[in-house]
């Protein structure tokens, strides 16, 4: 004999998918601002690295200044100074600063690639998947009215 | 969760088709036909362009503080 819950599986099979889709279009929700949160803390890390490359530039470069000076009034009396090691560390300062520059335009580029996609899920996700259950539950509506049951959900 | 965003996403996306899976043992009638094409065909397609959209750019962004570590 027939079970009454199996003849009336596709209904138990339609509401417990209803319910999954509910609960990815949650978690999805969490996945997408998660991603939003990483973009943002990777612009904040980066501008954070380069604000400090550009105070230590600053620095050695006041440092390279002042090793020029003294540079200067050295040779003046016929002495020698070397700055070879503050130009190289101003160098390095310069070129530092520009690489985190490079990757701060790589990620804005990155970032603007991402935003069509992301746009496009977050209205599925906002607009088109509870349209989706709503239609799924106004399909078992339609199918419990036509037997005149009511499955309960599995 | 607690991995990576897009691997969770692309989870939640497998585990989302073994549901739609299972649904489709029990129901298979025109009205699942259509709804497969029409509601269940763009989710999975939007969802992983979008997934794989977020790896790429978790990757770009995992690569940048990578190479900006002095």
């Amino acid at each position: 004999m027939t079970d009454v819950a199996d003849i009336h599986a596709d209904i138990a099979a339609l509401k417990e998918f209803t319910g999954a889709l509910a609960r990815y279009r949650h978690a999805q929700r969490e996945v997408v601002e998660r991603g939003d949160y990483q973009i943002a803390a990777t612009r904040a890390s980066l501008e954070e690295k380069a604000s400090q490359w550009r105070s230590l530039l600053a620095q050695r470069e006041a440092e390279l200044a002042a090793c020029q000076h003294a540079a200067a009034m050295q040779a003046e009396a016929g002495g020698h100074a070397d700055c070879s090691a503050q130009a190289a560390a101003v160098r390095e300062a310069q070129q530092r600063l520009e690489s985190i520059r490079r990757w701060q335009q790589q990620v804005e580029d990155g970032a603007s690639a991402f935003l069509g996609p992301a746009s496009r899920f977050r209205n599925l996700l906002d607009v088109d998947l509870p349209r989706t259950e709503s239609h799924l539950l106004a399909v078992v509506s339609g199918l419990e009215a036509a037997r005149g049951v009511q499955v309960a959900q599995r | 969760m607690a991995g990576r965003p897009h691997e969770d996403g692309e989870r939640l996306l497998r585990e989302i088709g073994f549901a739609w899976s299972r649904t489709q043992q029990h129901w298979h009638d025109d009205m699942a036909s259509h709804f497969g094409r029409t509601h269940w065909t763009p989710l999975a397609d939007e969802s992983g362009a979008y997934l794989r959209a977020l790896g790429e750019c978790m990757e770009l962004l995992s690569t940048a503080e990578r190479e900006t570590e002095y």
